[in-house]
């Protein structure tokens, strides 16, 4: 649900437009985007403002994101960032670690000395890239 | 007071298999994370990735016997058709990874020209898989971890301009990866 808020937010704090144009925008049903719309003003989060530009019939009412709206947004977007994104080889890849820890351990060389040896390695390469690219 | 553990070394394992693949004529690189601090963010990976052309059986037999001659324990019968034959180096407690056929990478005349020679120690330079080319090779992975992705858009932010985009696009297309590229190349430009 907060998903579905955040898009419709996003899509209108860019470009504010009308219902009809937002459900052809985001290619979801017309139901569920006047329920969440409903919701969302009830909420706060959405305003309806009037197109001025308008020049035939009634003004035209755009949907546009109130300041709760924009601040809903913004930290949906902060949390995004910091969630954690991984998938099923990145698990595998960490169990891999796990066991060679273990391995480590068991043929008598520390992990952490691995680690900084590893560290070390990387900043050598790192080092040695950006002289060879500058000379 | 002196530590219990030895102290190993990754540089001992790069040195030895690289003295084995010179002697033996092999036209070698290394890939995967232990290249990335070259081109992208600073990361640590645990083993070492070499990426060999090997044509004929007999060479890959010769290979694998100076290996194991250089306490590199082989499980495995020499196979040109297996994509990638693991290696443990007992000597240093090294996992290494031999890819004969890795994903999103051909050894053709292109892919060797664009190979980089990294001096990673006083008497030790190696080959390493151009940018364009590792950025295939991550995104070409049938096992992609979202680290891999990671990892290509620190390179896209790093190497933005040096990148010889045509022959990326190129190789993209290739190997199928272009709409993913496309899409890290837009994340790459919001980090």
């Amino acid at each position: 649900m907060l998903d579905e808020k955040a898009t419709i937010l996003n899509a209108i704090s860019s470009h504010p437009c009308g219902v009809r144009e937002l459900v052809e925008k985001l290619h979801w049903k017309t139901q569920r985007v006047v329920s969440l719309l409903k919701t969302m003003g009830e909420e706060g989060f959405i305003e309806f403002q009037e197109n001025a530009t308008s020049t035939r019939g009634r003004p035209k009412k755009l949907l546009v994101a109130s300041t709760l709206g924009v601040e809903l947004l913004e930290t949906f977007e902060k949390c995004r960032r910091k969630a954690i994104q991984i998938n099923y080889n990145d698990v595998k890849s960490a169990v891999y670690q796990a066991n060679l820890a273990k391995k480590l351990e068991g043929s008598n060389v520390s992990p952490f000395q691995r680690f900084w040896e590893l560290t070390s390695l990387a900043l050598k390469i790192r080092n040695s890239f950006t002289v060879e690219n500058s000379a | 007071m002196p530590s219990r553990f030895a102290i190993p070394s990754l540089l001992r394992t790069l040195h030895k298999l690289v003295q084995v693949f010179e002697r033996e004529k092999i036209d070698y690189m290394l890939i995967g994370g232990i290249v990335l601090p070259a081109y992208g963010q600073i990361r640590t990976t645990q083993d070492i990735d070499v990426a060999i052309a090997v044509k004929d059986i007999e060479t890959l037999r010769r290979l694998f016997e100076k290996l194991r001659r250089n306490n590199f324990e082989i499980p495995t019968t020499p196979n040109l058709d297996a994509a990638c034959v693991y290696l443990f180096d007992r000597e240093n407690v090294v996992d290494v990874e031999i890819w004969q056929q890795p994903d999103g990478v051909i050894f053709d005349k292109q892919l060797l020209q664009r190979r980089t020679r990294l001096p990673i120690a006083e008497n030790l330079v190696v080959w390493a898989i151009g940018p364009e080319d590792f950025i295939i090779n991550k995104l070409a992975r049938k096992d992609r971890r979202v680290q891999d992705e990671a990892d290509v858009i620190s390179i896209l932010v790093r190497q933005k301009d040096k990148l010889d985009q045509d022959y990326l696009v190129q190789r993209a297309k290739e190997f199928e990866v272009l709409g993913l590229l496309e899409s890290l190349k837009k994340k790459s430009q919001t980090t």
